[in-house]
């Protein structure tokens, strides 16, 4: 339902935390855009760079300005952007996706914010008390990510990302223990020697939604990714995007449990399988190798779920539920 | 019951632990008001309200000034120590700064030479309770925490006996402990850790939790262990877990709970053993075990009945209405220490030194102590710190020297601290931010000293602070988008895009810290506050002390002798002078004759040459304060800045001497002058209106006596008035601030990242962003044309000598700063 409380916003500008040219991540906002005009049908959605986010809440006098992204490059500052929102008596709130890994710098924020949404439940627990407070994962773009669930052509399995360690030999097991799978591995840094499927490469979102939909089995398996997170050392918790995007894209995933938060999103067996190690997803792909219609069970489920509770539409009716609220809550 | 809560150890794993005994605070209905405070906040939180208890949680690293200040400052003060029996010497050499101590061993509560209890970790409900679930249990075992050798050996004791059991296993090494155990860390995988809310979702998840004892330490006791139970033990129970628990090493667990209700005990790995194959093959007796645990954690283990515990020893106290220990001190005068990039008495002296000197030797209430950046010489790798009577207290060497790139300096952060803390420092005055990183402000505040900054040019808005843009003008950046200065900076110094947001924004930041900002004039007040906003409410105005030495003018009749036109001031591009050379032009063959008093810049000596054949006469330089005689003859003065003047001492002093100003409209300048009425104001970079100007005084009878005698009858603010002034301001600041006793040991100080201050780079200039590459060794922009044209122009003004000595200093000094900025990276 659309947010139609009587503070809900009638213009609202969506601004990138950081400049677009050090943000691989630039592209999200348009997702985060477009789930606030499928939220406020009636409203104006206006999407800014960071560059040009303090000249658009001069001119375009948004009633809510969403600040979306990563604040960590020591050159992001709000000081002004927060001045010109004070002269139109507007707010201002930043939605942070990039916690636990860039905690340390999320204090340069605390001042400016009327609210700060954070992607991780571990991070939203360790805000000082003094901070508004919610925690908001990110989603799944029901128009970039949706893929109509069909035939599992191929590959058996697929995975695509950065090659840590722990990834590397988790797929060289799952190769090992079943040899007949075709699987695919993109990403940078995966060593073909030792695993020929692998393929150094980076793939378009489409792309990547395409073998979402197309593979039996998908993959996930979160890393750690600390870049100023050593005060506290906090670990993360709430599933990564990519869980809501492949969901989104009627993927069958095999999620590698390292947080139990998972269950809070999915149901277990019938719109996510858990694996704790690859002995569990080689006995998960077996099964979805000899069921193809269980994987597409499994995806059109996800995807329901996706369209339903972690669309990017969703998540702009959740922060305006926030904002109308009273106070701060430690999870959705 | 008013609380001031603090967790000592500046970077905690275990934070959420302050945030649960915060949270459990908030809920007690006997508390008022708990304030959660780190370390940069502290002290500025207890001395802006009153709390009646001063709260250390966990107790680590307690040994330090700040920590001994806010004991001073609050009536009662209390501590709950979470890492007995390992931190007791530790402890005990801070226990006496607290009225009562709670400590997590039963052991060490009588070790403690005050009153001390004892008192267990507990769980957090709004982190630990879980509901319990219907779902399948998915392990048959769960494990987390340290892989102490102990632990490793007994988890792979149980694997040999149930080779099929469903292990979660969460284990956590670090580089020192790896050495320990190299022989046991087969068929183990190690994990960065588990969050604690998966901590909780994974115990009450599996059949059976396990609670394995720490026999290990690096000190002279290889097995000491303590039988004081961890928070683990709580959370566990409180999310739902069936705990099998080693009662040897934790026989308190047998007071804590009941064994065999709320937990299954052994002593035995075959105990162990056989309590596993009961759990996981019978759910019914599992769970039961869990609802009783959970139920007996919800009645007497959690947070709030800690803090009940607490609240009820502590209540007598606060009831006492004592008063806290400072209340008793005295330290009469008050000190305020100056920050200062130089002093006059070093040379090379400009305005800001003069001021600074007026008020050394006027402040009277307070005593002033100075951190001076010693420049004399080449290394400029000293600090002074001196006292009132410039007594050289204390003497600081870095290396390699200070360079303004840098936005940090642990050094100097440190020794300001250590000052603070040692002098008993009240107010931290910075006089300049030159030759000082940014951070100083930050640091001051945390250690519990009020900051004042006086705004003598716009350095923290630009290097470059004068704001003359790369063209030679006011840069106007208060009308312009701030991301222009990326072209001005790129252009003018060869800085990458980016770097002066860099800058600026930690300047922001560090000016959120200061606590007074005191401006000579509006317009400089109005161009600061619109790129710092943030500060506009701590803005003071005060002109600058002046000592006036001068007299008034007696110049001749304008229709005699002819108009006497003074340049007063260096005869530079920022002052305008290239527009003065269009205006002697003008004027040649009439009766107007031009003064310069002051130096002429390099560049523009070939262009003035032809106008001192004619109606200019260069004065040459003249000692600061001390006006030429030749300038009490002139009618007007030429004051025409192109930058935004903060106060201008030279229009104060023409003003005194009843010479008419025509001055630029920029800045203090146009802000101090009546256009029409006591001077003119004109355009920058305009002559015709100058000479309009001029000619009205050379035409227009009587109109240089009337505007002479329109001027301001009080044209400067003297130094008695500005002291007192200043004092005021200190004392406003001060008000309801104890005193504070110097303390001997400052041993301990804090990094910019323990006062929860983070910088990806160290340096400003640095390449953009965190998923930019790294920064290449040598990359540090080389002004080389800059440098060229800068040397060329000494050698014309001052000789050769003084260029090459000038160039030499400035290539030591671009590579100190790329040795200390590779040092960075």
């Amino acid at each position: 339902m659309p947010a139609s409380g009587k503070s809900a916003p009638r213009r609202v500008v969506v601004a990138s935390a950081s400049p677009d040219v050090v943000n691989t991540n630039a592209y999200l906002r348009s997702y985060v855009a477009a789930g606030f005009r499928q939220a406020l049908p009636e409203a104006e959605v206006h999407n800014v760079a960071y560059e040009g986010m303090t000249a658009a809440i001069r001119s375009l006098k948004p009633d809510l300005t969403v600040v979306f992204g990563s604040i960590l490059p020591d050159e992001c500052d709000y000081v002004r952007a927060r001045e010109a929102v004070d002269t139109l008596g507007a707010r201002m709130v930043f939605w942070l996706h990039d916690d636990p890994y860039e905690f340390d710098a999320n204090y340069r924020v605390y001042p400016l914010a009327d609210a700060l949404f954070t992607n991780d439940s571990t991070a939203l627990m360790h805000l000082p008390p003094h901070v508004r407070a919610f925690h908001l994962p990110l989603g799944g773009c029901a128009v970039t990510h949706y893929r109509e669930v069909g035939t599992r052509s191929q590959p058996d399995w697929f995975f695509c990302g950065y090659a840590y360690g722990n990834r590397q030999q988790f797929a060289e097991r799952v190769q090992a223990l079943v040899p007949q799978a075709r699987g695919m591995v993109v990403g940078a840094g995966w060593d073909q020697g030792r695993l020929p499927i692998a393929a150094e490469m980076r793939l378009s979102n489409d792309a990547l939604s395409d073998f979402y939909a197309a593979a039996k089995a998908v993959l996930n398996m979160g890393r750690a990714h600390d870049l100023a997170n050593a005060r506290y050392q906090l670990r993360a918790a709430t599933p990564g995007p990519r869980t809501f995007e492949a969901a989104m894209a009627g993927a069958a995933q095999v999620y590698v449990l390292d947080s139990m938060e998972i269950l809070d999103n999915f149901v277990p067996d019938e719109e996510i399988l858990l694996a704790d190690g690859p002995e569990d997803f080689a006995e998960h792909l077996a099964r979805l190798m000899a069921d193809p219609a269980l994987s597409a069970r499994i995806g059109r489920a996800a995807q329901q779920r996706a369209l339903r509770d972690h669309s990017y539409r969703a998540r702009a009716e959740r922060m305006l539920a926030c904002l109308e609220g009273q106070g701060g809550s430690l999870s959705p | 019951m008013k609380i001031l809560l603090l967790d000592t150890k500046p970077s905690n794993p275990n934070a959420y632990l302050t945030q649960a005994v915060y949270a459990a605070f908030a809920r007690h209905p006997a508390v008022e008001r708990v304030a959660l405070v780190e370390y940069r906040d502290a002290i500025a939180t207890a001395t802006r309200e009153a709390f009646d208890v001063f709260f250390v949680f966990g107790g680590e690293e307690a040994n330090n000034a700040v920590t001994a200040r806010l004991a001073d400052l609050v009536p009662v003060r209390s501590v709950w120590f979470t890492e007995d029996p390992y931190e007791l010497p530790t402890n005990l050499k801070v226990c006496d700064r607290f009225d009562v101590v709670f400590t997590n061993d039963r052991e060490c509560a009588g070790r403690y030479p005050v009153p001390a209890h004892h008192l267990p970790l507990a769980a957090a409900p709004e982190i630990n309770l879980f509901e319990a679930g219907t779902l399948p249990l998915r392990y048959d075992l769960f494990f987390a925490g340290t892989a102490w050798p102990n632990r490793l050996q007994f988890l792979r004791d149980l694997r040999h006996h149930l080779p099929d059991l469903k292990m979660k296993l969460e284990l956590v090494t670090n580089p020192v402990l790896d050495s320990y155990i190299t022989n046991l860390r087969d068929g183990f995988t190690f994990t960065n850790g588990v969050s604690i809310r998966n901590f909780s979702a994974f115990s009450g998840a599996s059949a059976v939790t396990l609670v394995l004892p720490r026999r290990f330490s690096t000190s002279d006791k290889p097995d000491a262990g303590s039988e004081t139970p961890g928070p683990r033990l709580f959370e566990a129970a409180a999310a739902g877990a069936c705990q099998l628990i080693d009662t040897r090493s934790l026989p308190i667990a047998n007071e804590l709970y009941r064994s065999g209700e709320d937990f299954v005990g052994f002593e035995t790995l075959e105990e162990c053993v056989a309590g596993i194959r009961r759990l996981v093959g019978d759910r019914q007796a599992r769970d039961a075990i869990a609802h009783a645990a959970r139920e007996r954690t919800r009645g007497e283990h959690l947070y709030d009945h800690r803090i009940a515990r607490i609240v009820e020893e502590l209540a007598p106290l606060v009831a006492e209405k004592r008063a806290p220990r400072a209340a008793s001190l005295t330290a009469t005068p008050r000190r305020v220490l100056f920050l200062a990039h130089n002093i006059l008495q070093h040379g090379h002296f400009g305005g800001s030194e003069v001021y600074l000197d007026e008020i050394r030797t006027s402040l009277g209430r307070y005593e002033p102590y100075f951190l001076v950046h010693d420049q004399r010489g080449e290394s400029g790798r000293f600090y002074q710190l001196l006292d009132r009577d410039l007594k050289v207290i204390e003497r600081l060497e870095i290396r390699p020297s200070f360079v303004g790139a840098v936005l940090t300096r642990p050094e100097l952060e440190a020794f300001l601290q250590q000052q603070i803390a040692r002098l008993g420092i009240d107010i931290v005055h910075i006089n300049h931010s030159i030759g000082q990183p940014f951070s100083q402000s930050i640091v001051a505040k945390a250690w519990g000293a009020k900051v004042v900054y006086t705004l003598h040019d716009y350095f923290p808005l630009c290097d470059n602070f004068n704001l003359v843009g790369h063209d030679g003008q006011f840069c106007r950046i208060d009308e312009r988008p701030e991301t222009t200065c990326d072209v001005c900076r790129l252009k003018s110094a060869g800085l990458a895009p980016g770097s002066m947001a860099r800058r600026r924004r930690f300047s922001r930041e560090a000016m959120e810290a200061v606590d007074l900002v005191i401006a000579g004039s509006q317009a400089s007040a109005d161009i600061f506050t619109t790129l710092m906003p943030h500060v506009r409410d701590r803005m003071d105005l005060m002109p600058p002390p002046v000592v006036w030495k001068g007299r008034e003018g007696t110049p001749g009749a304008i229709g005699t002798d002819g108009l006497q036109v003074a340049f007063l001031g260096n005869f530079a591009e920022h002052k305008g002078a290239v527009t003065a050379l269009e205006v002697f032009r003008a004027f040649r063959g009439r009766k107007v004759h031009f003064h310069l008093f002051g130096r002429v810049d390099g560049m523009l000596e070939s262009r003035l040459r032809e106008h001192l054949d004619h109606n200019v006469t260069a004065h040459g330089m003249y000692p600061t304060g001390e006006l030429p005689e030749a300038f009490y003859g002139c009618h007007a003065v030429l004051l025409l800045s192109t930058w935004p003047e903060t106060y201008c001492m030279t229009l104060s002093e023409s003003f005194a001497a009843g010479v008419v100003p025509v001055v630029t409209r920029v800045g203090a300048l146009a802000e101090r002058v009546r256009d029409g009425v006591d001077g003119f104001i004109v355009p920058i970079g305009q002559a015709e209106p100058i000479v309009a100007a001029l000619s009205r005084l050379l035409d227009e009878p009587g109109l240089h006596t009337a505007m002479r005698d329109a001027r301001p009858a009080d044209p400067f603010v003297s130094v008695p008035a500005y002291v007192s002034w200043l004092e005021e301001r200190y004392d406003a600041l001060l008000a309801g601030v104890p005193p504070r006793a110097p303390v001997t040991d400052a041993a301990r100080t804090f990094s910019l990242a323990e006062l929860g201050v983070h910088l990806n780079h160290g340096a400003w200039p640095a390449p953009s962003g965190m998923l930019a590459p790294p920064p290449v060794p040598g990359s540090m922009p080389v002004m080389t044309g800059s440098l060229l044209s800068r040397f060329l122009q000494v050698r014309r003004s001052q000789g050769l000598g003084t260029a090459l000595r000038m160039a030499r200093q400035k290539v030591i000094n671009v590579v100190r700063t790329r040795l200390y900025y590779a040092r960075l990276r």
